[in-house]
C-alpha cells in the first residue's frame, strides 16, 4: 500500500512516517512538501496507477497550491480509475475548514493534527478491507 | 475675556448635528408647523447657528439652506435665554441694513427662542418671520419658548442616538479584527504545539525512542514555539509602548504640576490631573483648544501666547511668568515652561507645555 503524505512541515512528517512505519512496516510513504509538488507526480504517474498512493494525508494549509485547490486540481484531471482516500488533516479546529471539507465528497474524513496511533490504525485498516 | 473661545465650543457643538440625518425630522417637521400656525407667522425655521453659516434644518414657508451667518438675525437671538422679538426690522438698528430687510424677501418680524442644550449652550433657534411689521402675544411667545425646549430635547436625544451608534459600530469593528487577530495567533501557536504533542505520543504510545533525532526534533519544535509566543508578545504590545504607556501614567497622575503637549499650533493634545486641578478644566472639554485659552483678552492681543511658541521653536525652551486665566475666569500666578519637540529631521512638531501654579508662594510673601 503507499499513503501519500502532502505537508510542508519537517516534524509532522516525522511524526506519520513513524507512526505508519510502526503500524504498516510494508507500506511505502510519499513525502510531498505541497500541493504543486503532489499535483505534479501524480500527472507524472498517471498512467501508471500502482505507483499512485492509494492513501492520501492532505494538509490545508500550503505555499503554491494549498490543500484545497490540490482538490480541484486533482478534480480537473480526472485520471480514470484513480479515487484514492483522502484524509484532510487540519492544524486548526477551524469552523471554516469543517464546512469546506462537508463540500468535497472526494474526502472521507478530517482529522486534526496530531493524529493519534489509533487514527492511523482506523486508516491503514480500512483501507486494506477496501474501505 | 473668553467669549471667542466659548463661541468655538459653542459653534462646534452645534455643527456636530450636521452630522447625521435627523431620525425624528417628522416630529420636528410638526413642532415647526405649529409653531408657525400658533404664532401666526407665514415661517417658522429650526436654524443650527456655526462658526460662518445659519444651517436651516427645518422650514416651512421657507427652503431648508445654509444662509450666511453674517446677516442672521439667530446670532443675536443665541445670545438670550428668552424669546427675541424685533416687531419691525427695517426700524430696528441692528438690522435696517441687513439685505435680507433691505431687499427681496424684505424681512420685517422676526422672533426666535434659542435652542439651549442641556450644559447651557445655545446651538441654534427656533424663529419666525413676516413680511409685514408684527407683534406676538405672551401666549404665542410663551408657546414658542416651549416649542424651542421640544425641539432641544428631540435633537439631543438624535444626537445621543447618532454618538451611541458610532460607539457601537467602532466596538464592532475593533471586535471582529481582535478576534481575527486571536484566531490567527492560537494557530501559530497550534501548529509548533501539535508538533511537540505528537513527537512525544510517538514515545508514550511506544512507536518511537528517544534518540538523537527525537530529541533534536522536539529542541527544534519547542524553540519555534518559543519564538512563535515571543512574536505575538511583541506583535501584541511593543515593549516601546509599553514603555511609553508608563510614561504618560505617570505624567497624567502628576498633580502640583499642569503638563500638557501641544501640537505645533499651539492646539491641546492631553490633558493631566495637575492641569485639571489648575486650570479647572475637564480633558473633554479642553483636548482640541488652543493654548490661547488660558491667557488674559490683554495678553491675547499682544500675541503673548504665540510669541511664546515662537521663541520655543527657536531657541527650544521658552519661559514666563504672569496671570493666567481658570476656567471660571478666575486667574492664577503661573510660571510656564514651553518646550520644544522635533521630529527626526529637526522639524518642530509640538510642544510640551509645565505650568506651576505660584499663586501661594505670593501670597505668603506678602502675608
Amino acid at each position: 500500500m503507499i499513503i501519500g503524505v502532502i505537508d510542508d512541515d519537517l516534524v509532522y512528517k516525522f511524526v506519520v512516517r513513524t507512526l505508519i512505519g510502526r503500524t504498516s512496516p510494508t507500506s511505502s510513504i510519499i513525502e510531498l512538501n505541497d500541493g504543486q509538488e503532489a499535483i505534479e507526480f501524480i500527472n507524472q504517474n498517471k498512467y501508471q496507477l500502482s505507483a499512485l498512493p492509494d492513501i492520501i494525508l492532505l494538509d490545508i494549509n500550503m505555499p503554491r497550491l494549498n490543500g484545497w485547490q490540490f482538490l480541484d486540481q486533482l478534480r480537473d484531471s480526472s485520471i480514470a480509475h484513480y479515487s484514492p482516500s483522502i484524509y484532510m488533516v487540519s492544524s486548526s479546529s477551524d469552523i471554516g475548514d469543517i464546512t469546506m471539507a462537508r463540500t468535497y465528497k472526494e474526502i472521507t474524513r478530517l482529522i486534526s493534527k496530531p493524529i493519534p496511533l489509533q487514527v492511523i490504525r482506523e486508516i491503514l485498516s480500512q483501507a486494506n478491507t477496501g474501505h | 475675556m473668553n467669549s471667542l473661545n466659548d463661541e468655538d465650543i459653542r459653534s462646534q457643538t452645534a455643527e456636530l448635528f450636521l452630522n447625521f440625518e435627523f431620525s425624528k425630522q417628522t416630529e420636528l417637521q410638526n413642532i415647526v408647523d405649529l409653531a408657525s400656525q400658533l404664532c401666526d407667522k407665514p415661517v417658522a425655521l429650526l436654524t443650527l447657528l456655526g462658526k460662518e453659516i445659519n444651517w436651516i434644518r427645518v422650514a416651512v414657508g421657507f427652503q431648508t439652506k445654509p444662509m450666511p451667518r453674517e446677516t442672521s438675525f439667530c446670532q443675536f437671538a443665541i445670545q438670550k435665554s428668552e424669546v427675541m422679538i424685533v416687531s419691525d426690522a427695517s426700524q430696528d438698528p441692528r438690522f435696517n441694513d441687513n439685505p435680507l430687510v433691505q431687499s427681496s424677501p424684505h424681512v420685517r418680524f422676526y422672533a426666535g427662542a434659542p435652542l439651549i442644550l442641556n450644559d447651557g449652550l445655545k446651538i441654534g433657534t427656533l424663529c419666525l418671520f413676516d413680511l409685514k411689521p408684527s407683534t406676538m402675544s405672551e401666549l404665542q411667545e410663551r408657546t414658542l419658548l416651549t416649542l424651542s425646549k421640544q425641539v432641544t430635547a428631540l435633537l439631543e436625544l438624535d444626537l445621543s442616538r447618532f454618538l451611541l451608534e458610532k460607539q457601537i459600530a467602532e466596538t464592532v469593528t475593533k471586535n471582529e479584527s481582535l478576534k481575527k487577530i486571536a484566531f490567527m495567533q492560537s494557530h501559530e501557536i497550534r501548529h509548533p504545539l501539535s508538533n511537540i504533542i505528537g513527537l512525544v505520543n510517538l514515545v508514550r504510545d511506544g512507536v518511537a525512542e528517544v534518540d538523537e533525532n527525537w530529541l533534536t526534533l522536539l529542541g527544534e519544535e519547542t524553540h519555534n514555539l518559543d519564538s512563535k509566543i515571543k512574536d505575538i508578545v511583541m506583535e501584541s504590545l511593543a515593549i516601546k509602548d509599553l514603555k511609553a504607556l508608563r510614561y504618560q501614567k505617570m505624567v497624567e497622575e502628576i498633580e502640583d504640576y499642569a503638563i500638557l503637549i501641544l501640537d505645533e499650533k499651539g492646539y491641546i493634545e492631553n490633558w493631566n490631573r495637575g492641569a485639571e486641578k489648575l486650570k479647572g478644566y475637564k480633558a473633554n472639554e479642553i483636548i482640541g483648544q488652543n493654548f490661547s485659552i488660558f491667557y488674559s483678552g490683554q495678553d491675547q492681543l499682544e500675541k503673548r501666547h504665540l510669541n511664546l511658541i515662537e521663541e520655543a521653536s527657536q531657541q527650544g525652551t521658552a519661559r514666563d511668568t504672569g496671570w493666567r486665566v481658570r476656567k471660571d475666569a478666575t486667574q492664577f500666578w503661573g510660571q510656564v515652561t514651553i518646550t520644544a519637540i522635533h521630529d527626526y529631521d529637526g522639524k518642530v512638531i509640538g510642544f510640551t507645555k509645565v505650568t506651576k501654579d505660584l499663586s501661594n508662594t505670593i501670597i505668603s510673601k506678602f502675608c
